[in-house]
C-alpha cells in the first residue's frame, strides 16, 4: 500500500538499474577471468565437484595452524586449506576445518592418526566428508544436466504462459540469465566455493524469480486492456507500482527466513543461506526494476491485438 | 441445504486433517527420523569394481555384495543400519550413532576377497617366514598360480579344534564336485588361503574333500574365530572402493540440529509477526493456516519415513517463507478490490480468484526447480529438494483451500467487517484501476 502512493518513475530508472546490474555482472566476469589466469579455474569448485576431503576436526585443546600443517605434510597432504572455526563458549583454535583434494575415502584412519599426533581429537565433535574423483565428475555432469533441464522447463512454461509472446518470453529469459550470472559473479568475487548446494540455490532462485517476473508481466498485460489509450510507459509503470507491495512482501518473507538461517543456522547452513540470499535479492531487484521496465524499453508503443493472444488463467 | 452444511462439513474435515497429522507425528522424537548429519553417523558409498573373473557387475553380484555387507554391518550391533543399492554397481551404507567410526571402515574394507590357490612348497615356506612377502600382492599371491576356488563358494565355516587340540577352521563347501575335483587333482600339494590377496596359511591336501574341510595353521583361537566369521559372512565376489564418505560426530550433529531448530523457530516467528503486521486479520488467519501447513509437512515426513537432514531443514525453513507468498498475493489482491469499492464478500471472492494464476505460477516454477533437483541432485541436495518440493505443494493447498476457508468463515458470518482489519484502511493517492469481473 505504501508503494502505491509514490509517484516513482520506475521505467525512467531503467538506465541506472541496468548499469548497476551490468557493473556487478562485469565485476564477476572480470574476477573469473582473473581467477582463470591465476589458478586456471574461473570459480573455486567445492568438494562435490572436485573430489577430495573436507574435515571439521575438534581437538580437546587449542592447537596451532603450523602444527596442523606439519601433521598433514607428514601424510603428504600439502594442498590443505586450514582454517580455524571457533564457536561461542569454547576456547579458540580448538575447532578447525581442513579442505584438501586428497581422497581419504579408503584411508581415513590414517588421517585421524595424523591429526591425533597434534592433539587428542574429539571424534564426536568432528566430521569428515570425502568424494572420490569418479563420483565428483558424475556430480558435475548431473549438476549441468539439472541446470539445463530446469531452465528448459522454465522456458517452456514461460512460452506457455505468454502464448509465445516474444517480448515477454525474452524478458523472462534475460532475467533468468541475469540472476544466474549475478549469483555466479558474486561467488567469484567473494571467493566462495561453488558446490552442489550452490547449484540447489541457483535452481531455487531461478524458479522463484521467474514467477516474480511473470506476476508483474501479467499485470502489465491486464492493464494494457484496462488503460487503453495511455502511453505504454505509463501502463508499465503503473503495473510495477501496483504489484510492488506484493513483490516486496513476498521477497520480505523469504528474506526473513533466510536471514534467520544465516544468523542462527550454523556453519553448514550459512553457505547455502548466503547463496540463496544473494540470488533472491538479485532476483527481486531484477524482476521489479529491470525486467518489467525492459518491456517498455523494448517496445515503446502500446501493443494492441497481439498481446491478447497469450494463454491465460481464469482471471489472468 | 448444502449451503448450510458446507461450512460445518469443511470444519470437520479440517479438524480431522489436523488431528490426523498431529497423531501421526506424536511422539515427535520417534516419528521424525533424523538424518545422519543430525544424529551423527557414517554414510559410505561403495563402488563394486570389476575383476578378471567378474568382468561385469550384474544384479546378482550386487545383491550378493549387499547381503554380505548387511551381515557384516549387523555385527556392529547398531540400530537401524541401512544398506541400499545405488545404480547398478554401487551400494550405500548408512550407519547411525557409531561409537568408533573407523570400525566401520575396517569392517567394510576387511570385506576381503578370499581365494584358494595351490602354492609351491617353497613359496609357502617363504610366505610363512617373510611377512612382507606374504602380504605383497606381487609376492606370494602372484607366485602361487591361479585361483582354484573362491571364498564365495563356501557355504559356512566355524571355529573348531584339530586332533591335537590346536584351533582350526572347519568349513562346508557350496560346490562339492568342484572342490572334490580340485583336491583330487592336487593331492599332497599345498592348498593356500589368501585374504584380500594376502597370504594367510597353507595346508597339505591329505584326502579328497567334497563338502567338509578344515583349515589348519598356527592359529590362535581368536584368529580362528575371526577367520570363520570372514568366511561365514561370505567373501565378497568383487573388491570395493569407497567413492564417498560422510562421517559426522554425534555431538556435532546435535549442535547442528539445535542451531537449525533455533533458526527455523526464529524464521517462523518472524514470518508470523510479519503477516499480522502487514495484513492484520487475514494475516492472522494465514498464520493459523501456516501452522496447519507445518503440521502437514511434518506428518508427511513421518508417514513417508523420510529422513530429515540439515539441508532438509533449510528447505523446510525456506518453504515457510515461500508458503506465505501465496497469501501475500491473495491478500494484496483482496485489498485492491476493497479499495476499488467492492464489498468485503465480493473482494474476498474475486481476490482469491484473480490471484490464483499468480499463486499457481509461483508454485509451479518452484516445484519444477525442486523436482529436477530431487531427481538429479546429490544425496545432500536431495533432502533439500524433498522438503522444498512437498512444502511448495502443501503451501499451495493451505493457501488456497485452508486460508480461504477461514476467510469465508469470517466474512460470511460478518465476524469482522471493518476494512481496516483487512489492511485496506484509508484512501489512495494514486487511483487504482482494477478489472471488472469478466
Amino acid at each position: 500500500m505504501f508503494f502505491r502512493r509514490l509517484n516513482w518513475n520506475v521505467v525512467g530508472w531503467f538506465r541506472i538499474v541496468s548499469t548497476i546490474s551490468y557493473v556487478v555482472i562485469g565485476l564477476g566476469i572480470a574476477m573469473m577471468i582473473y581467477n582463470v589466469v591465476k589458478t586456471g579455474e574461473p570459480l573455486r569448485l567445492g568438494l562435490s565437484f572436485t573430489g577430495g576431503t573436507d574435515v571439521t576436526v575438534k581437538f580437546t585443546k587449542p592447537v596451532t595452524q603450523d602444527a596442523l600443517a606439519a601433521a598433514l605434510n607428514g601424510i603428504k597432504v600439502t594442498d590443505g586449506q586450514i582454517n580455524t572455526l571457533s564457536k561461542p563458549g569454547e576456547p579458540a583454535n580448538e575447532r578447525w576445518t581442513i579442505e584438501t583434494q586428497t581422497d581419504f575415502g579408503n584411508s581415513s584412519a590414517q588421517l585421524w592418526t595424523a591429526l591425533n599426533t597434534v592433539a587428542p581429537v574429539d571424534r564426536t565433535g568432528s566430521q569428515i566428508s570425502t568424494v572420490g574423483p569418479s563420483l565428483s565428475h558424475e556430480y558435475l555432469l548431473n549438476a549441468i544436466k539439472a541446470l539445463v533441464i530446469a531452465i528448459s522447463i522454465q522456458f517452456l512454461y514461460i512460452a506457455f504462459r505468454f502464448g509465445w509472446n516474444l517480448i515477454f518470453g525474452w524478458v523472462c529469459v534475460v532475467a533468468l540469465v541475469r540472476d544466474s550470472l549475478t549469483m555466479i559473479g558474486i561467488y567469484a568475487i567473494a571467493g566462495k566455493r561453488v558446490d552442489d548446494a550452490f547449484l540447489a540455490a541457483v535452481l531455487t532462485v531461478i524458479g522463484y524469480s521467474v514467477m516474480d517476473t511473470i506476476v508483474i508481466l501479467d499485470r502489465i498485460r491486464e492493464n494494457v486492456k484496462l488503460m487503453d489509450g495511455q502511453p505504454f510507459d505509463t501502463i508499465v509503470n503503473t503495473s510495477i507500482l501496483q504489484t510492488m507491495t506484493r513483490s516486496v512482501n513476498t521477497l520480505a518473507t523469504v528474506i526473513i527466513t533466510l536471514v534467520a538461517l544465516l544468523a542462527f543456522g550454523g556453519a553448514s547452513l550459512q553457505n547455502f543461506a548466503f547463496a540463496l540470499l544473494v540470488g533472491i535479492c538479485s532476483g527481486g531487484y531484477h524482476s521489479i526494476f529491470f525486467s518489467a521496465p525492459l518491456v517498455a524499453v523494448l517496445d515503446s508503443t502500446p501493443p494492441t491485438a497481439p498481446w491478447d493472444t497469450g494463454g491465460s488463467w481464469p482471471g489472468g | 441445504m448444502w449451503n448450510k452444511l458446507k461450512r460445518p462439513l469443511q470444519a470437520v474435515l479440517l479438524l480431522a486433517l489436523v488431528g490426523l497429522c498431529a497423531w501421526s507425528i506424536t511422539p515427535i522424537q520417534k516419528k521424525i527420523h533424523l538424518g545422519l548429519d543430525l544424529q551423527g553417523g557414517a554414510r559410505v558409498e561403495l563402488q563394486l569394481e570389476t575383476t578378471k573373473d567378474v568382468p561385469q557387475i550384474t544384479a546378482d553380484v550386487q545383491n550378493q555384495v549387499e547381503g554380505v555387507i548387511e551381515r557384516r554391518v549387523n555385527t556392529l550391533g547398531v540400530s537401524e543400519p541401512v544398506i541400499s543399492k545405488v545404480g547398478s554397481n554401487r551400494l550405500l551404507v548408512e550407519v547411525p550413532a557409531l561409537k568408533n567410526a573407523d570400525e566401520l571402515d575396517k569392517l567394510l574394507k576387511e570385506a576381503a576377497v578370499l581365494d584358494f590357490k595351490i602354492c609351491p612348497p617353497q613359496v609357502a615356506q617363504r610366505a610363512d617366514a617373510d611377512k612382507k612377502y606374504a602380504a605383497n600382492i606381487n609376492g606370494a599371491y602372484k607366485d602361487c598360480g591361479p585361483v582354484v576356488y573362491s571364498g564365495a563358494e563356501l557355504k559356512s565355516a566355524s571355529p573348531g579344534f584339530g586332533q591335537g587340540g590346536e584351533p582350526q577352521v572347519n568349513f562346508i563347501t557350496k560346490n562339492p564336485t568342484k572342490f572334490a575335483n580340485l583336491t583330487r587333482d592336487h593331492m599332497n600339494q599345498l592348498l593356500s588361503i589368501f585374504l584380500d590377496r594376502q597370504y594367510v596359511s597353507s595346508a597339505t591336501i591329505q584326502g579328497i574333500i567334497s563338502t567338509d574341510g578344515m583349515i589348519h595353521g598356527s592359529f590362535t583361537e581368536d584368529q580362528v574365530a575371526t577367520l570363520s566369521n570372514e568366511l561365514n559372512a561370505g567373501a565378497l565376489p568383487v573388491p570395493l572402493t569407497f567413492i564417498s564418505k560422510d562421517d559426522v560426530g554425534a555431538t556435532l550433529g546435535k549442535e547442528d540440529l539445535q542451531k537449525s531448530l533455533i533458526a527455523s523457530i526464529v524464521g517462523l516467528g518472524l514470518v508470523l509477526v510479519f503477516m499480522i503486521v502487514m495484513y492484520r486479520l487475514p494475516g492472522l488467519l494465514a498464520d493459523v493456516a501456516l501452522f496447519v501447513y507445518v503440521l502437514m509437512l511434518l506428518a508427511l515426513l513421518s508417514v513417508a519415513h523420510a529422513v530429515l537432514t540439515l539441508p532438509g531443514i533449510a528447505g523446510f525453513v525456506l518453504s515457510i517463507g515461500m508458503a506465505v507468498d501465496a497469501n501475500v498475493l491473495i491478500f494484496e489482491r483482496v485489498k485492491e478490490e476493497l479499495w476499488a469499492g467492492k464489498s468485503l464478500r465480493a473482494a474476498v471472492r474475486i481476490g482469491f480468484q484473480r490471484a490464483f494464476s499468480s499463486v499457481f505460477d509461483s508454485h509451479f516454477t518452484t516445484i519444477v526447480g525442486a523436482g529436477v533437483l530431487y531427481l538429479l541432485g546429490t544425496g545432500t541436495v536431495k533432502g533439500f529438494a524433498y522438503t522444498l518440493f512437498w512444502g511448495t505443494v502443501f503451501s499451495l493447498l493451505t493457501a488456497v483451500v485452508i486460508t480461504r476457508f477461514f476467510m469465508d468463515l469470517v466474512v460470511d458470518n460478518n465476524l469482522v467487517t471493518s476494512k481496516a482489519a483487512y489492511g485496506a484502511g484509508g484512501t489512495l493517492a494514486v487511483p487504482v484501476v482494477t478489472a471488472e469481473a469478466r
